[in-house]
């Protein structure tokens, strides 16, 4: 269980050592330094079992706050409790010697983070079978590369079975094979009660690891909540305040179709699925009015068999002038996997630039070619950012957690695939004609 | 400050260990080093001034003589410097394992000041050793011997330990500190003796603390006398006074300290 109560951090920043030594010398009376404040504030409780996200673009103070926590450095202000052993993986490899073998550096850090000798005996096979150094397990740490070092400290970690544990990126190295065995530890070591704080920029990784989340800004915690939400709020922040240009975005502008083809604004809010909406955020700039959702067969359901469609008819407001919109769809599955999201931008299609007052409807129809199950979804408008990064957008209206879809399926008949969703594949046929030999058997 | 230290003992054992064994990593006699440059050193000085320039010292024999005063001061005073210099490091040196682990900080401080007790130890070996082959055999005296060193092994941890604060904060103690060892070593009388000196010159060498170490070491090995009451007081008082006056300055500062590294 971790406690944290109104924790700050305040860095000194001197111009140069005789500041810092002539406001000694007068007792603090003649104030020298600048002050930043790494963090200011920071309250939050992860219950025992719970893992909480930590994000933030570079600079927000998310390693400061792990390191306060690990207690590599002293707060300023406010205090924080951790109940059980603290296992931080800011730690690793660290303490290796490079002139060590990788068995005996193990050894090693078992005896830096005060544990029993014992403690690593028992459980030194399975650590080399996860880490899957082969030879190299017996050589020196010097000469392996930075992956292999990673990962035979990520072994060692999480096998040390911690009550606390507390990691930062390197979840994301080594290769991906590395990562899902990882990734899979993980979960199971969180699954068994261990409680885990997670900072990472592999805002996926946070989705599918934790539960919930805290958005970390400039030393402040801007957002506490759902993960996914979080995410998303995360990338409103890095491209909030930047003007867009519409010229990146080659995109085709939306065939206008006749009024007569879509529903009409008053069909949509009358069967508004969004009454129910919590999760919410976003400039607002383009409001999401309502959104409706029928079956092929123009029922109103959130039920759906599996590669039959959903419709989703959205209406939309603009408060503002807006420039190339986009309206979009996520899907989650249960594990808060994003099984798909995509927008009328990465289909290829411009929505109409709004002024203000106009409001606009869109149809979105979307083929659930996934397993069948209960899903999350969540509905979206942005505008694109002008970073020239196509992949971010700045997000003005996004309901989160709507749903849940139950995608169904006939489960006495062979399903159509197995996995997540399903990938375009065909199949062709031809028998080999073989020559005949005679006489060889 | 204590009982962090005795939690960590094991580390600051075995990686002051580590490091006398890897000191010399790479060439080919290793460890052996440890032992052969105290020994050639002893031997250097026994050949130079028993051979080349002669000074006689009343109580030992003739030949020999000056060249065991000699090394009774100086191989401790090289452990002594050793561990101010390295001590004094020991913060900026280690700021990788600082930064990111919880390891209190005067851990490091005791872990260098460890390291260069082990090769006094080796050092003090060879030299009661050779005395022995050069027939200046070992008194009861010598038996203090072994507190006398970890008490100026503790002035030089304490030393060390606050000046390792500082220097983290202001990095030019570090050099200001290679210079000052060289003075000071030449400010007590390890390669002179004290009755050379001028006699103005001996009330100021009652304020050089090295001095009280220096000159029971003498007494010790040269003279084959017990310390003085006098002397021992001394002795306590700066191997137990520093290290408190470092533990301070380290609280005081221990907030900033990771800050800056």
């Amino acid at each position: 269980m971790i406690r944290v109560n109104n924790l700050s951090k305040k860095f000194k920043i001197y111009a140069n050592p005789w500041s810092r030594g002539l406001e000694w010398a007068t007792c603090g009376r003649k104030k020298l330094h600048q002050e930043f404040w790494a963090l200011r504030n920071i309250s939050f409780e992860v219950s025992l079992g719970e893992c909480l996200g930590i994000i933030g673009p570079n600079g927000a103070g998310k390693s400061t706050l792990l390191k306060i926590l690990t207690r590599a450095l002293y707060p300023t202000a406010g205090t924080f409790a951790i109940r059980g052993r603290v296992l931080s993986l800011l730690e690793l490899g660290t303490g290796f010697n490079p002139e060590l073998t990788g068995r005996q550096n193990l050894y090693n850090s078992v005896h830096l983070l005060g544990l029993p000798k014992e403690y690593l005996e028992d459980r030194i096979g399975d650590i080399e079978v996860f880490a899957g150094l082969g030879d190299f397990f017996d050589r020196p740490v010097k000469i392996y590369s930075s992956g292999m070092h990673i990962r035979l400290a990520f072994s060692l970690f999480t096998f040390l079975k911690p009550e606390v544990l507390i990691i930062d990126e390197t979840l994301s190295v080594g290769d991906v094979f590395f990562q899902q065995k990882s990734f899979a530890k993980m979960r199971e070591i969180i699954s068994g009660g261990t409680t885990c704080l997670f900072v990472s920029h592999d805002t996926a990784a946070v989705q599918n690891l934790c539960r919930q989340a805290i958005l970390l800004e400039r030393g402040e915690i801007s957002f506490l909540g759902d993960a996914v939400e979080t995410v998303s709020r995360y990338y409103g922040t890095i491209a909030s305040g930047r003007k867009y240009d519409p010229s990146f975005h080659k995109t085709d502008p939306a065939d206008g179709k006749p009024a007569h083809e879509l529903m009409s604004r008053e069909e949509i809010i009358a069967h508004n699925i969004l009454v129910k909406s919590k999760n919410r955020h976003g400039s607002g700039a383009l409001e999401i009015i309502a959104a409706r959702v029928t079956s092929e067969e123009g029922r109103d359901t959130l039920q759906v068999e599996m590669l039959k469609n959903l419709t989703f008819h959205l209406l939309l407001h603009a408060h503002e002038d807006i420039i190339s919109p986009s309206a979009g769809i996520h899907l989650f599955d249960r594990l808060g996997n994003i099984v798909f999201a995509a927008g009328t931008r990465q289909l290829g299609k411009r929505l109409p630039s709004l002024s203000i007052g106009e409001e606009i409807i869109v149809k979105m129809e979307l083929q659930f070619n996934v397993q069948p199950g209960e899903y999350t979804f969540s509905l979206g408008t942005s505008e694109p950012s002008s970073d020239l990064n196509p992949h971010v957008g700045f997000i003005q209206d996004r309901h989160e957690l709507l749903g849940p879809i139950t995608v169904t399926a006939d489960m006495d008949k062979m399903l159509p695939f197995y996995g997540i969703a399903q990938l375009p594949m065909t199949v062709d046929v031809c028998k080999v004609i073989q020559p005949r030999t005679e006489g060889n058997l | 400050m204590i009982v962090s230290i005795w939690n960590y003992r094991k580390f600051i054992w075995q990686s002051a260990w580590r490091d006398l064994r890897h000191r010399y990593a790479g060439s080919s006699m290793g460890f052996l080093w440890n032992v052969i440059n105290p020994l050639f050193q002893i031997a250097l000085y026994t050949l130079v001034f028993s051979q080349l320039m002669v000074i006689r010292i009343a109580s030992l024999p003739s030949g020999f003589g000056f060249a065991i005063y000699l090394c009774a001061g100086l191989i401790p005073w090289i452990g002594f410097s050793e561990t101010v210099s390295r001590c004094t490091n020991s913060f900026v040196d280690n700021a990788n394992y600082l930064r990111k682990l919880a390891i209190p900080e005067q851990v490091f401080v005791a872990q260098n000041a460890g390291s260069s007790f082990l090769s006094l130890m080796i050092g003090m070996t060879m030299l009661v050793g050779i005395c022995c082959l050069l027939g200046h055999y070992p008194a009861w005296s010598w038996l203090c011997l072994p507190a006398v060193l970890i008490l100026l092994q503790g002035f030089g941890f304490g030393l060390g330990l606050f000046l390792g604060v500082l220097n983290t904060f202001f990095r030019d103690i570090s050099q200001v500190i290679g210079l000052f060892l060289q003075l000071w070593f030449w400010a007590t009388p390890i390669v002179y003796t004290e009755n050379i000196l001028p006699s103005w010159f001996m009330k100021w060498l009652l304020l050089n603390p090295a001095y009280p170490f220096i000159h029971s070491l003498h007494a010790v090995i040269v003279d084959k006398a017990w310390p003085a009451a006098g002397t021992w007081m001394g002795m306590l008082f700066l191997a137990f006074g520093l290290p408190l006056l470092g533990y301070l300055v380290l609280r005081k500062l221990r907030p900033e300290l990771r800050d800056v590294l």
